[in-house]
Protein backbone atom coordinates (compact mmCIF):
# COMPACT_ATOMS: atom_id res chain seq x y z
CA UNK A 1 0.00 0.00 0.00
CA UNK A 2 1.38 3.43 -0.90
CA UNK A 3 2.46 5.47 2.19
CA UNK A 4 0.01 8.37 1.59
CA UNK A 5 -2.99 6.02 1.34
CA UNK A 6 -1.79 4.13 4.42
CA UNK A 7 -1.51 7.38 6.39
CA UNK A 8 -5.05 8.46 5.38
CA UNK A 9 -6.46 5.07 6.43
CA UNK A 10 -4.60 5.24 9.75
CA UNK A 11 -5.99 8.71 10.45
CA UNK A 12 -9.52 7.64 9.50
CA UNK A 13 -9.12 4.70 11.88
CA UNK A 14 -8.00 7.04 14.68
CA UNK A 15 -11.06 9.28 14.13
CA UNK A 16 -13.43 6.28 14.22
CA UNK A 17 -11.71 5.08 17.41
CA UNK A 18 -12.11 8.53 19.06
CA UNK A 19 -15.81 8.70 18.05
CA UNK A 20 -16.35 5.19 19.42
CA UNK A 21 -14.78 6.19 22.76
CA UNK A 22 -17.00 9.29 22.83
CA UNK A 23 -20.14 7.20 22.08
CA UNK A 24 -19.20 4.65 24.74
CA UNK A 25 -18.59 7.40 27.30
CA UNK A 26 -21.99 8.95 26.50
CA UNK A 27 -23.64 5.54 26.86
CA UNK A 28 -21.84 4.94 30.17
CA UNK A 29 -22.84 8.35 31.58
CA UNK A 30 -26.34 7.89 30.16
CA UNK A 31 -27.39 11.46 31.05
CA UNK A 32 -27.98 13.77 28.10
CA UNK A 33 -27.40 16.85 30.24
CA UNK A 34 -23.84 15.77 30.99
CA UNK A 35 -22.77 14.21 27.69
CA UNK A 36 -24.42 13.36 24.40
CA UNK A 37 -22.83 11.02 21.90
CA UNK A 38 -21.57 11.84 18.41
CA UNK A 39 -24.66 10.31 16.81
CA UNK A 40 -26.97 12.75 18.64
CA UNK A 41 -24.69 15.67 17.77
CA UNK A 42 -24.74 14.63 14.13
CA UNK A 43 -28.55 14.40 14.19
CA UNK A 44 -28.73 17.88 15.71
CA UNK A 45 -26.32 19.19 13.05
CA UNK A 46 -28.81 18.06 10.41
CA UNK A 47 -31.56 20.24 11.91
CA UNK A 48 -29.79 23.15 13.60
CA UNK A 49 -29.70 25.21 10.40
CA UNK A 50 -33.46 25.69 10.90
CA UNK A 51 -32.77 27.66 14.10
CA UNK A 52 -33.69 31.32 13.72
CA UNK A 53 -30.74 33.40 12.48
CA UNK A 54 -28.48 30.34 12.08
CA UNK A 55 -26.63 31.68 9.03
CA UNK A 56 -26.67 35.20 10.48
CA UNK A 57 -24.87 33.95 13.61
CA UNK A 58 -22.23 32.17 11.56
CA UNK A 59 -21.70 35.24 9.36
CA UNK A 60 -21.51 37.59 12.38
CA UNK A 61 -18.84 35.49 14.12
CA UNK A 62 -16.95 34.78 10.91
CA UNK A 63 -16.94 38.43 9.86
CA UNK A 64 -15.74 39.73 13.22
CA UNK A 65 -13.07 37.11 13.88
CA UNK A 66 -11.70 37.22 10.34
CA UNK A 67 -11.62 41.04 10.45
CA UNK A 68 -9.63 40.87 13.70
CA UNK A 69 -7.30 38.29 12.17
CA UNK A 70 -6.64 40.38 9.05
CA UNK A 71 -6.10 43.55 11.07
CA UNK A 72 -3.72 41.68 13.41
CA UNK A 73 -1.86 40.25 10.42
CA UNK A 74 -1.44 43.67 8.81
CA UNK A 75 -0.42 45.37 12.07
CA UNK A 76 2.00 42.54 12.97
CA UNK A 77 3.72 42.76 9.57
CA UNK A 78 3.97 46.57 9.60
CA UNK A 79 5.22 46.77 13.19
CA UNK A 80 7.78 44.00 12.55
CA UNK A 81 9.05 45.92 9.51
CA UNK A 82 9.28 49.05 11.66
CA UNK A 83 11.11 47.23 14.47
CA UNK A 84 13.53 45.64 12.03
CA UNK A 85 14.49 49.11 10.80
CA UNK A 86 14.57 50.88 14.14
CA UNK A 87 15.89 49.51 17.41
CA UNK A 88 14.08 52.36 19.19
CA UNK A 89 10.74 51.21 17.75
CA UNK A 90 11.45 47.63 18.82
CA UNK A 91 12.32 48.77 22.35
CA UNK A 92 9.21 50.96 22.58
CA UNK A 93 6.98 48.13 21.36
CA UNK A 94 8.54 45.53 23.65
CA UNK A 95 6.44 46.25 26.81
CA UNK A 96 3.22 46.22 24.75
CA UNK A 97 4.06 42.89 23.14
CA UNK A 98 5.07 41.32 26.46
CA UNK A 99 1.87 42.61 28.10
CA UNK A 100 -0.38 41.36 25.30
CA UNK A 101 1.29 37.95 25.36
CA UNK A 102 1.24 37.46 29.13
CA UNK A 103 -2.12 38.97 30.23
CA UNK A 104 -4.87 36.29 30.23
CA UNK A 105 -7.31 36.61 27.34
CA UNK A 106 -10.27 36.67 29.75
CA UNK A 107 -8.88 39.82 31.43
CA UNK A 108 -8.59 41.54 28.06
CA UNK A 109 -12.14 40.52 27.17
CA UNK A 110 -13.53 42.02 30.38
CA UNK A 111 -11.47 45.22 29.96
CA UNK A 112 -12.58 45.50 26.32
CA UNK A 113 -16.22 45.12 27.33
CA UNK A 114 -15.79 48.30 29.39
CA UNK A 115 -14.21 50.17 26.46
CA UNK A 116 -16.08 48.79 23.46
CA UNK A 117 -19.56 47.60 22.57
CA UNK A 118 -19.89 43.84 22.96
CA UNK A 119 -20.43 43.65 19.19
CA UNK A 120 -16.81 44.60 18.47
CA UNK A 121 -15.04 42.77 21.27
CA UNK A 122 -14.34 39.64 19.20
CA UNK A 123 -12.66 41.81 16.50
CA UNK A 124 -10.38 43.42 19.07
CA UNK A 125 -9.57 40.17 20.91
CA UNK A 126 -8.85 38.33 17.70
CA UNK A 127 -6.58 41.25 16.67
CA UNK A 128 -4.78 41.17 20.04
CA UNK A 129 -4.12 37.45 19.82
CA UNK A 130 -2.91 37.48 16.22
CA UNK A 131 -0.77 40.62 16.20
CA UNK A 132 2.06 39.55 18.58
CA UNK A 133 2.33 36.11 16.99
CA UNK A 134 2.70 37.65 13.53
CA UNK A 135 4.99 40.39 14.86
CA UNK A 136 7.38 37.91 16.53
CA UNK A 137 7.53 35.58 13.54
CA UNK A 138 7.96 38.35 10.99
CA UNK A 139 10.66 40.12 13.01
CA UNK A 140 12.63 36.86 13.24
CA UNK A 141 12.04 36.36 9.52
CA UNK A 142 13.22 39.82 8.50
CA UNK A 143 16.36 39.35 10.63
CA UNK A 144 17.03 36.01 8.95
CA UNK A 145 16.88 37.38 5.40
CA UNK A 146 20.02 36.34 3.49
CA UNK A 147 22.57 39.16 3.88
CA UNK A 148 24.27 38.15 0.62
CA UNK A 149 21.06 38.80 -1.32
CA UNK A 150 20.64 42.18 0.37
CA UNK A 151 24.22 43.11 -0.56
CA UNK A 152 23.55 42.06 -4.13
CA UNK A 153 20.45 44.29 -4.13
CA UNK A 154 22.56 47.22 -2.89
CA UNK A 155 25.14 46.78 -5.64
CA UNK A 156 22.48 46.54 -8.37
CA UNK A 157 20.51 49.43 -6.78
CA UNK A 158 17.34 47.31 -6.81
CA UNK A 159 14.17 49.35 -6.26
CA UNK A 160 12.13 48.66 -3.11
CA UNK A 161 9.30 46.81 -4.85
CA UNK A 162 11.67 44.43 -6.61
CA UNK A 163 13.47 43.79 -3.31
CA UNK A 164 10.11 42.98 -1.75
CA UNK A 165 9.14 40.61 -4.57
CA UNK A 166 12.43 38.80 -5.11
CA UNK A 167 14.09 38.90 -1.68
CA UNK A 168 11.82 39.68 1.26
CA UNK A 169 8.62 37.82 0.33
CA UNK A 170 10.40 34.57 -0.67
CA UNK A 171 12.72 34.67 2.35
CA UNK A 172 9.79 35.37 4.69
CA UNK A 173 7.64 32.56 3.29
CA UNK A 174 8.22 29.97 6.08
CA UNK A 175 7.76 32.65 8.75
CA UNK A 176 4.49 33.97 7.24
CA UNK A 177 3.15 30.43 6.80
CA UNK A 178 4.00 29.44 10.35
CA UNK A 179 2.61 32.68 11.85
CA UNK A 180 -0.68 32.43 9.93
CA UNK A 181 -1.14 28.75 10.67
CA UNK A 182 -0.68 29.33 14.41
CA UNK A 183 -2.62 32.60 14.60
CA UNK A 184 -5.65 31.40 12.61
CA UNK A 185 -6.64 28.74 15.15
CA UNK A 186 -5.89 31.03 18.10
CA UNK A 187 -8.01 33.86 16.67
CA UNK A 188 -11.08 31.62 16.48
CA UNK A 189 -10.60 30.25 20.01
CA UNK A 190 -10.11 33.70 21.55
CA UNK A 191 -12.77 35.38 19.38
CA UNK A 192 -15.48 32.89 20.35
CA UNK A 193 -14.43 33.14 24.03
CA UNK A 194 -14.92 36.92 23.74
CA UNK A 195 -18.39 36.38 22.27
CA UNK A 196 -19.38 33.98 25.04
CA UNK A 197 -18.42 36.54 27.69
CA UNK A 198 -19.74 39.58 25.79
CA UNK A 199 -22.78 37.75 24.31
CA UNK A 200 -23.27 40.14 21.36
CA UNK A 201 -26.64 39.69 19.63
CA UNK A 202 -26.64 37.39 16.64
CA UNK A 203 -23.31 35.67 17.34
CA UNK A 204 -22.31 32.02 17.74
CA UNK A 205 -21.01 32.98 21.19
CA UNK A 206 -24.51 33.98 22.25
CA UNK A 207 -25.91 30.70 20.89
CA UNK A 208 -23.31 28.83 22.96
CA UNK A 209 -24.16 30.93 25.99
CA UNK A 210 -27.88 30.11 25.63
CA UNK A 211 -27.06 26.43 25.21
CA UNK A 212 -25.18 26.59 28.51
CA UNK A 213 -28.04 28.49 30.27
CA UNK A 214 -30.61 25.92 29.09
CA UNK A 215 -28.18 23.05 29.76
CA UNK A 216 -28.74 22.01 26.15
CA UNK A 217 -25.70 19.79 25.64
CA UNK A 218 -26.79 18.78 22.12
CA UNK A 219 -26.75 22.40 20.98
CA UNK A 220 -23.58 23.18 22.93
CA UNK A 221 -21.61 20.42 21.20
CA UNK A 222 -23.32 21.08 17.87
CA UNK A 223 -22.31 24.78 17.87
CA UNK A 224 -18.82 23.73 18.95
CA UNK A 225 -18.59 21.46 15.92
CA UNK A 226 -19.79 24.35 13.72
CA UNK A 227 -17.07 26.62 15.15
CA UNK A 228 -14.45 23.96 14.42
CA UNK A 229 -15.78 23.56 10.86
CA UNK A 230 -15.69 27.36 10.28
CA UNK A 231 -12.21 27.68 11.80
CA UNK A 232 -10.68 24.76 9.89
CA UNK A 233 -12.38 25.78 6.61
CA UNK A 234 -11.11 29.35 6.88
CA UNK A 235 -7.63 28.14 7.84
CA UNK A 236 -7.48 25.79 4.84
CA UNK A 237 -8.81 28.47 2.47
CA UNK A 238 -6.47 31.17 3.75
CA UNK A 239 -3.40 28.92 3.66
CA UNK A 240 -4.33 27.76 0.13
CA UNK A 241 -4.67 31.40 -0.91
CA UNK A 242 -1.26 32.21 0.60
CA UNK A 243 0.37 29.22 -1.13
CA UNK A 244 -1.32 30.21 -4.40
CA UNK A 245 0.02 33.74 -4.04
CA UNK A 246 3.53 32.36 -3.55
CA UNK A 247 3.19 30.02 -6.54
CA UNK A 248 2.19 33.03 -8.65
CA UNK A 249 5.07 35.08 -7.24
CA UNK A 250 7.59 32.36 -8.05
CA UNK A 251 6.10 32.02 -11.53
CA UNK A 252 5.28 28.31 -11.12
CA UNK B 1 37.13 55.96 -14.59
CA UNK B 2 37.11 54.76 -10.98
CA UNK B 3 39.95 56.27 -8.97
CA UNK B 4 41.13 55.02 -5.59
CA UNK B 5 43.40 57.48 -3.77
CA UNK B 6 45.39 56.40 -0.71
CA UNK B 7 42.70 53.98 0.42
CA UNK B 8 43.27 52.08 3.66
CA UNK B 9 41.01 49.44 5.15
CA UNK B 10 41.40 47.28 8.24
CA UNK B 11 39.22 44.64 9.83
CA UNK B 12 39.77 45.10 13.53
CA UNK B 13 43.53 45.17 14.11
CA UNK B 14 44.30 43.53 10.76
CA UNK B 15 45.14 45.97 7.94
CA UNK B 16 43.98 44.65 4.55
CA UNK B 17 44.79 47.63 2.33
CA UNK B 18 47.24 50.38 3.22
CA UNK B 19 47.51 53.63 1.26
CA UNK B 20 46.35 51.88 -1.89
CA UNK B 21 45.95 53.94 -5.05
CA UNK B 22 44.84 52.76 -8.49
CA UNK B 23 42.82 53.81 -11.51
CA UNK B 24 40.26 51.64 -13.25
CA UNK B 25 39.49 53.05 -16.70
CA UNK B 26 36.94 51.71 -19.20
CA UNK B 27 37.91 48.21 -20.33
CA UNK B 28 38.96 45.16 -18.37
CA UNK B 29 41.24 45.30 -15.34
CA UNK B 30 42.08 42.00 -13.66
CA UNK B 31 43.21 42.17 -10.05
CA UNK B 32 45.48 39.27 -9.14
CA UNK B 33 47.38 38.31 -6.06
CA UNK B 34 47.63 35.66 -3.37
CA UNK B 35 44.84 35.04 -0.89
CA UNK B 36 44.46 37.55 1.93
CA UNK B 37 45.91 40.49 0.00
CA UNK B 38 42.60 42.34 -0.11
CA UNK B 39 41.39 41.61 -3.65
CA UNK B 40 37.78 41.01 -2.61
CA UNK B 41 37.94 43.91 -0.13
CA UNK B 42 39.01 46.16 -3.00
CA UNK B 43 35.96 45.08 -5.03
CA UNK B 44 33.67 45.54 -2.02
CA UNK B 45 34.98 49.06 -1.54
CA UNK B 46 34.30 49.89 -5.18
CA UNK B 47 30.84 48.31 -5.03
CA UNK B 48 30.00 50.49 -2.05
CA UNK B 49 29.63 47.53 0.32
CA UNK B 50 32.45 48.75 2.56
CA UNK B 51 33.72 52.21 3.45
CA UNK B 52 37.43 52.95 3.47
CA UNK B 53 39.00 53.86 6.83
CA UNK B 54 40.86 56.62 5.01
CA UNK B 55 41.44 57.79 1.45
CA UNK B 56 38.87 58.38 -1.28
CA UNK B 57 37.09 56.54 -4.07
CA UNK B 58 35.84 58.69 -6.91
CA UNK B 59 34.34 58.28 -10.37
CA UNK B 60 31.96 55.49 -9.43
CA UNK B 61 29.23 55.28 -12.06
CA UNK B 62 25.54 55.12 -11.13
CA UNK B 63 24.78 51.71 -12.60
CA UNK B 64 26.76 48.85 -11.12
CA UNK B 65 26.49 45.08 -11.45
CA UNK B 66 28.43 42.13 -10.13
CA UNK B 67 28.97 38.40 -10.39
CA UNK B 68 29.88 37.29 -6.90
CA UNK B 69 31.87 34.32 -5.61
CA UNK B 70 28.57 32.94 -4.36
CA UNK B 71 25.67 33.01 -6.82
CA UNK B 72 23.38 35.22 -4.70
CA UNK B 73 20.25 34.15 -6.58
CA UNK B 74 16.76 33.73 -5.09
CA UNK B 75 16.54 29.94 -5.21
CA UNK B 76 12.77 29.55 -5.64
CA UNK B 77 12.63 31.57 -8.85
CA UNK B 78 13.30 30.45 -12.40
CA UNK B 79 16.40 31.67 -14.21
CA UNK B 80 14.54 34.31 -16.27
CA UNK B 81 13.01 35.80 -13.11
CA UNK B 82 16.48 35.95 -11.54
CA UNK B 83 17.65 37.94 -14.53
CA UNK B 84 14.62 40.24 -14.56
CA UNK B 85 14.99 41.06 -10.85
CA UNK B 86 17.87 43.43 -11.58
CA UNK B 87 17.45 43.94 -15.32
CA UNK B 88 17.06 47.26 -17.00
CA UNK B 89 13.35 48.12 -17.38
CA UNK B 90 13.33 47.61 -21.16
CA UNK B 91 14.53 44.00 -20.86
CA UNK B 92 11.65 41.64 -21.61
CA UNK B 93 11.23 38.06 -20.37
CA UNK B 94 11.76 36.91 -23.96
CA UNK B 95 15.09 38.74 -24.12
CA UNK B 96 16.16 37.25 -20.76
CA UNK B 97 15.29 33.75 -21.96
CA UNK B 98 17.13 34.28 -25.26
CA UNK B 99 20.28 35.35 -23.45
CA UNK B 100 20.07 32.41 -21.04
CA UNK B 101 19.63 30.08 -24.02
CA UNK B 102 22.75 31.60 -25.61
CA UNK B 103 24.70 30.45 -22.58
CA UNK B 104 23.34 26.91 -22.88
CA UNK B 105 20.51 27.17 -20.36
CA UNK B 106 17.60 26.75 -22.81
CA UNK B 107 16.60 23.38 -21.38
CA UNK B 108 16.62 24.70 -17.82
CA UNK B 109 14.26 27.66 -18.22
CA UNK B 110 11.34 25.90 -16.55
CA UNK B 111 13.24 24.90 -13.42
CA UNK B 112 13.70 26.89 -10.23
CA UNK B 113 17.31 27.93 -9.70
CA UNK B 114 17.71 25.55 -6.74
CA UNK B 115 17.51 22.65 -9.21
CA UNK B 116 20.37 23.98 -11.39
CA UNK B 117 24.00 22.92 -11.01
CA UNK B 118 26.62 25.32 -9.61
CA UNK B 119 27.95 26.05 -13.12
CA UNK B 120 24.46 26.74 -14.46
CA UNK B 121 23.71 29.12 -11.60
CA UNK B 122 26.94 30.97 -12.28
CA UNK B 123 25.83 31.50 -15.89
CA UNK B 124 22.46 32.81 -14.69
CA UNK B 125 24.36 35.28 -12.50
CA UNK B 126 26.45 36.33 -15.53
CA UNK B 127 23.35 37.01 -17.67
CA UNK B 128 21.78 38.88 -14.75
CA UNK B 129 24.84 41.14 -14.49
CA UNK B 130 24.97 41.82 -18.23
CA UNK B 131 21.25 42.60 -18.60
CA UNK B 132 21.42 45.08 -15.73
CA UNK B 133 23.28 47.12 -18.41
CA UNK B 134 25.87 48.41 -15.95
CA UNK B 135 28.43 51.13 -16.49
CA UNK B 136 30.77 49.20 -14.20
CA UNK B 137 30.80 45.42 -13.78
CA UNK B 138 32.62 43.62 -10.97
CA UNK B 139 33.57 39.96 -11.29
CA UNK B 140 34.67 38.26 -8.09
CA UNK B 141 36.09 34.82 -9.01
CA UNK B 142 33.18 34.73 -11.46
CA UNK B 143 34.25 31.64 -13.39
CA UNK B 144 34.87 29.28 -10.49
CA UNK B 145 33.02 26.01 -11.02
CA UNK B 146 32.74 26.29 -14.79
CA UNK B 147 34.46 23.86 -17.15
CA UNK B 148 36.91 25.32 -19.66
CA UNK B 149 34.52 25.46 -22.65
CA UNK B 150 31.71 27.13 -20.67
CA UNK B 151 34.24 29.42 -18.97
CA UNK B 152 35.27 30.71 -22.40
CA UNK B 153 31.68 31.08 -23.65
CA UNK B 154 30.69 32.96 -20.48
CA UNK B 155 33.77 35.22 -20.58
CA UNK B 156 33.18 36.00 -24.27
CA UNK B 157 29.52 36.74 -23.55
CA UNK B 158 30.42 39.16 -20.75
CA UNK B 159 33.15 40.90 -22.74
CA UNK B 160 31.00 41.23 -25.85
CA UNK B 161 28.19 42.87 -23.87
CA UNK B 162 30.28 45.21 -21.76
CA UNK B 163 32.49 46.76 -24.43
CA UNK B 164 33.42 50.32 -23.48
CA UNK B 165 32.37 49.82 -19.85
CA UNK B 166 34.50 49.47 -16.74
CA UNK B 167 35.04 45.78 -15.93
CA UNK B 168 37.01 44.91 -12.81
CA UNK B 169 37.69 41.21 -12.21
CA UNK B 170 39.31 39.47 -9.28
CA UNK B 171 40.91 36.08 -9.79
CA UNK B 172 43.82 34.00 -8.55
CA UNK B 173 43.82 31.94 -11.76
CA UNK B 174 46.21 33.10 -14.51
CA UNK B 175 44.20 31.24 -17.18
CA UNK B 176 41.05 33.12 -16.23
CA UNK B 177 42.97 36.39 -16.34
CA UNK B 178 44.20 35.53 -19.84
CA UNK B 179 40.64 34.67 -20.89
CA UNK B 180 39.46 38.14 -19.88
CA UNK B 181 42.49 39.94 -21.35
CA UNK B 182 42.91 43.56 -20.36
CA UNK B 183 45.21 45.13 -17.82
CA UNK B 184 46.58 43.04 -14.93
CA UNK B 185 46.92 44.66 -11.51
CA UNK B 186 48.96 42.64 -9.04
CA UNK B 187 48.42 43.46 -5.39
Amino acid sequence: MEPRRKEILQKAGAIIFALAIWQLAAAAVNTRILLVGPAEVFMRLCTIWQVEDFWGSIWFTFYHIVSGFLLGLAAGVLLAALSARSHLAETLLWPFMITIKSVPVASFIVICLIWLSSKNVSVFISFLIVMPVVYGNMLSGIRAVDGNLLEMARVFRMPGLRKLKYIYLPELKPFIMSACSTALGMSWKAGVAAEIIGTPDGSIGKQLYYAKIWVDTDDLLCWTVIIVICSVTFEKLFMALLKGMYRKLEGA
Amino acid sequence: MIVLSNVSKSYGERPVLTDFSAEFPAGVTVIMGPSGRGKTTLLRLMMGLESPDSGAISGLPERLAAVFQEDRLPMDFRAAECVLMTADRDVSRKKAEEELTRLGLGAELGKPVRELSGGQRRRVAAVRAVLARPDALFLDEAFTGLDDAIKKTTADYILENTAGKIVVAVTHDADEAALLGGKILNI
